[in-house]
């Protein structure tokens, strides 16, 4: 049915080199660069930059029971980063990132709860690095300003 | 006023204009200011860059002044001066102009009928001033203008509006206006309000936000009433105390109940982190036995380069709290306020995290038994060490205290400690066609504990052995590229008995196709699955070419059980025997920039639907409508620990024409045939002011409120004059925390702070 084995991420000359910019505070930053260590991309240096620009994580009530208690949560998790060059004239547009996690809830149960809720929240984290990551093999650099 | 010569372009200059260089035009406005230099312009050095002059007549003086008559032009990098006479003094460093002042820099134009200026700098003082700023969407007059070095604005008896100059809704006349940059506020003194040119209310000192730095609520009332409170009115007030904290105060009148006070102080500092204080007091509340009803929270937090820190402390003097003084039901349907602090520190590949924690609980139907435990305290010691060849050596250990009074006759209180020693021995090996990871873990548990049940028990070792594996498919289908991704998982772990233990922290994971490559059922430390099996899965997802973004995701698998799960959270519970989990699928959807969905479903082994959600999201770019629509359903299974609930819920924002929008939101329960939650309002968008009417309807839980009816009912209006308040609102925090996408709605209906061009 024409699938093959996947032979390479297929990660473009351009960012096999990459730096990595976030805010101190990033919670995705290092399962990111965890990730982008293990697909081959040498992290810290070359041309390009990947800065993550926000991150945010909500937790919303997605479902109430017959008493209007909370038996559902979802959180969600938006992401915006850009890819640049410092010779850019201007900034690469951001990109956006948006993921969701429901848990049911139990309410004689909340701290066994918040221990789901924690592993959500790392599974989130590592599947938005994987996300990002993917969407690097298809990155089409821009066309080189045509500098002096 | 000659506005055009102000730069105001109206609805009929605009459309003059070829389509690809019309100005942008605010929500509800018939047309906007254009000024000569846009906003985006960065003025050169001024003291580096030449002064070029032009007029009708000049006499330059190389040693003294130069004179200039008729027609004056000046221009510098990001400044052009037009005037009658002109004076430039030696050196060429202050200018004195006279007759038809015509100042233009970025995003700014004054126009006058004097003017003395720093031509080197920024400091200038004009007298009988007209005055544009793009930035703030602002016009008006003052007698005079001062301008600071630092770029301080101070007006004197200004005329200041944000609407259209030839259909003033409103403005205000003050002695002072300051509008600083550097703060980014705008104060006010001694001010009058006018509204369809009649004076409403002196107002002695406000201030306002001149920038997106600051978008508290403020100034925005709100008028009401509810079913159970009558007349409801809320006046916010902001006070702006300094750049590093801020708070607003808010008194409220509840006819029916009382007059109440609530307050949010917010603060930052340099070295200490940065936190928010929120209280509430009602004093005697007339339909709640005259009893005093008050909320507190606070939350801090503090992150270095080690160290993270947070507090979060929650208070409420009644259970019933949320449900009547509360204006959002994510509120009133909490069941537990959260006391917490806890320190963190990062080592390399390690941390330690020391953690107290307890709750308050406000669900009067809990009993003692089902309250959460304190963890007083909780060390958390976590570690990862690379050990080469793709192996990798894991730690988690944990000592936590549990506390918890039953003196009600619910069960007996076991309070006590408890000791986790899990280390773990990993391989990954991951390939861009795949993984393997196998894993041996030991789990150790030990209790010591006071009014213990049964025997003590004795230390509980296990180990575990899991088996983690995926393939990656790949194949060419169009615009896409469609991957094809099996995994299996296996685990193995012998039988302990663990009825005899308490259950201090643990719950029942929910299930879904993610469930399936876990290593253990439970969430939190009390319990050591027992297993022996084996799951299946595969994911696929179709890859859009042209930036990677993933349009679909999804996922199918099964658990395939080879022994019975007898280990159980509660000794009552039944156990498990099924030999399988029964299909769990997933779908994830993001068919384009604007419309999005998702799906989960779970079936049991009987063929059953044990669970099913769907999702959509429409959400376009134009940020001026949304609308999403979800449905869930759950059957009661005992061994899943999941309760039966069938709901659905929909919201719903649409424009109706002539800046009219629709807002509405419904949450229902098909089991139990009530309406949970319905919201339906509109909102109208003038050019420099908006009104925002809602009625809503909530259940407040039938056993957690204090006045007779179930039924809650709220009708609210809340006007904004634009330009002088933030956009936090009643309405916009209700929907904001409700309906997903509202946020971008409310941030593209915020006062342009962009540039006109």
């Amino acid at each position: 049915c024409g699938f093959h084995l996947r032979g390479s991420y297929a990660i473009p000359p351009e960012l096999q080199r990459l730096n990595v910019s976030a805010p101190g505070n990033s919670a995705l930053s290092q399962p990111l660069r965890d990730a982008l260590k293990t697909a081959g991309i040498s992290l810290d240096s070359g041309s390009y930059t990947l800065t993550l620009t926000t991150e945010k994580l909500t937790k919303q009530t997605s479902n109430t029971d017959g008493r209007a208690k909370v038996a559902e949560y979802t959180l969600l998790y938006d992401v915006r980063y850009r890819i640049s060059r410092p010779d850019d004239a201007e900034p690469a547009p951001e990109q956006k990132l948006s993921l969701r996690r429901s848990y049911q809830y139990d309410t004689t149960a909340i701290v066994g709860k918040s221990e789901e809720e924690e592993t959500l929240i790392r599974e989130l984290y590592a599947d938005a690095a994987q996300q990002i990551l993917r969407r690097l093999s298809f990155f089409k650099p821009a066309p080189t300003p045509s500098s002096p | 006023i000659n506005y055009a010569r102000l730069g105001w372009m109206d609805e009929a200059a605009i459309a003059a204009r070829p389509a690809n260089s019309r100005p942008r035009v605010n929500p509800g406005c018939r047309g906007t200011w254009v000024t000569p230099i846009p906003m985006s312009v960065r003025p050169g050095k001024i003291d580096e860059s030449p002064v070029e002059g032009e007029a009708a007549w000049v006499y330059f003086d190389p040693e003294g002044a130069s004179k200039l008559r008729g027609d004056v032009r000046i221009s510098q990098p990001g400044r052009t001066i037009q005037a009658d006479d002109a004076e430039i003094s030696t050196g060429r460093d202050n200018g004195r102009f006279t007759g038809n002042i015509l100042l233009a820099e970025p995003g700014l134009v004054l126009a006058g009928k004097q003017a003395d200026m720093n031509l080197a700098g920024k400091t200038a003082h004009l007298d009988s001033v007209e005055f544009v700023s793009t930035l703030l969407n602002a016009h008006g007059k003052a007698t005079t203008i001062d301008r600071k070095e630092n770029g301080e604005l101070r007006f004197d008896r200004v005329e200041y509006s944000t609407c259209e100059p030839d259909h003033r809704v409103w403005y205000f006349s003050a002695r002072k206006l300051r509008l600083d940059p550097t703060t980014g506020r705008g104060t006010v003194r001694q001010a009058r309000l006018h509204v369809g040119g009649v004076p409403l209310v002196n107002i002695p000192y406000f201030n306002f936000p001149i920038d997106a730095r600051r978008m508290t609520g403020l100034l925005v009332p709100r008028f009401g009433s509810t079913n159970d409170g009558g007349f409801d009115f809320a006046q916010p007030i902001y006070f702006n105390l300094a750049p590093n904290y801020d708070m607003t105060l808010t008194p409220r009148l509840l006819s029916r109940r009382g007059l109440m006070a609530e307050s949010e102080f917010r603060y930052l500092t340099g070295e200490h982190g940065s936190g928010e204080l929120q209280l509430a007091m009602l004093p005697s509340d007339k339909l709640y036995q005259n009893n005093d009803r008050q909320q507190a929270s606070w939350r801090h937090r503090y992150q270095d380069g080690h160290v993270r820190a947070a507090t979060l402390v929650n208070y409420v003097s009644d259970s019933a709290y949320f449900t009547d003084l509360g204006t959002d039901l994510s509120q009133s349907s909490a069941t537990h306020q959260e006391r917490t602090g806890e320190v963190e520190y990062y080592g390399s590949g390690w941390s330690v995290l020391g953690r107290v924690q307890g709750f308050q609980t406000i669900d009067p139907l809990l009993t003692d038994i089902s309250k959460p435990y304190a963890r007083l305290p909780q060390v958390l010691f976590r570690g990862e060490q690379p050990l080469g060849h793709d192996l990798s050596m894991r730690v988690l250990s944990e000592m936590t205290r549990f506390n918890r009074t039953v003196n009600d006759g619910s069960g007996t209180e076991v309070n006590g400690e408890r000791w986790r020693f899990e280390p773990r021995l990993g391989y990954r090996l991951q390939r861009p066609w795949g993984f393997v990871a196998p894993e041996l873990s030991l789990r150790q548990l030990a209790y010591r504990l006071e009014n213990s049940p049964g025997s003590q028990p004795d230390m509980i070792n296990n180990p575990v052995l899991s088996l983690d594996s995926g393939l990656t498919f790949e194949r060419d289908s169009g615009r896409f590229t469609q991957t094809l991704e099996p995994r299996m998982f296996y685990i193995y772990s012998p039988y302990k008995d663990q009825s005899s233990l308490p259950n201090f922290d643990t719950a029942t994971s929910t299930f879904s196709f993610a469930q399936l490559f876990r290593s253990s059922r439970f969430s939190g430390g009390d319990r050591i699955d027992d297993a022996n099996q084996v799951s299946l899965g595969v994911t696929s997802r179709w890859l859009d070419k042209d930036d990677g973004h993933e349009r679909l995701r999804a996922s199918v698998g099964e658990v395939f059980y080879l022994r019975d799960r007898k280990v159980r959270l509660n000794a009552t519970d039944p156990v498990a025997s099924d030999g399988t989990s029964g299909v769990a699928g997933e779908l994830a959807l993001q068919l384009n920039r604007d419309w999005s969905g998702s799906a989960d479903s779970l079936w049991t082994p009987a063929a059953q639907a044990a669970q099913v959600g769907v999702q959509l999201h429409y959400l376009p770019d134009t940020a001026d409508r949304l609308f999403n629509i979800g449905y869930s359903y759950r059957r009661e299974i005992l061994s899943l620990n999941q309760k039966a609930l069938s709901q659905a819920s929909a919201s719903l924002i649409h424009p109706l024409g002539g800046s009219w929008h629709f807002m509405g939101l419904m949450q229902y329960d098909l089991n139990n045939n009530v309406t949970q939650d319905s919201l339906a309002g509109l909102r109208y968008d003038a050019c420099c002011w908006r009104v925002s009417l809602y009625r809503r309807q909530f259940l407040a839980d039938p056993d957690n409120i204090s006045a007779a009816n179930q039924r809650r009912t709220a009708f609210f209006i809340e006007i904004t004059l634009k330009g002088l308040a933030g956009i936090s609102s009643g309405v916009n925090d209700l929907l904001s925390n409700k309906v997903f996408g509202y946020r971008q709605i409310q941030e593209s209906f915020r006062p342009s702070f962009r540039e006109n061009r």
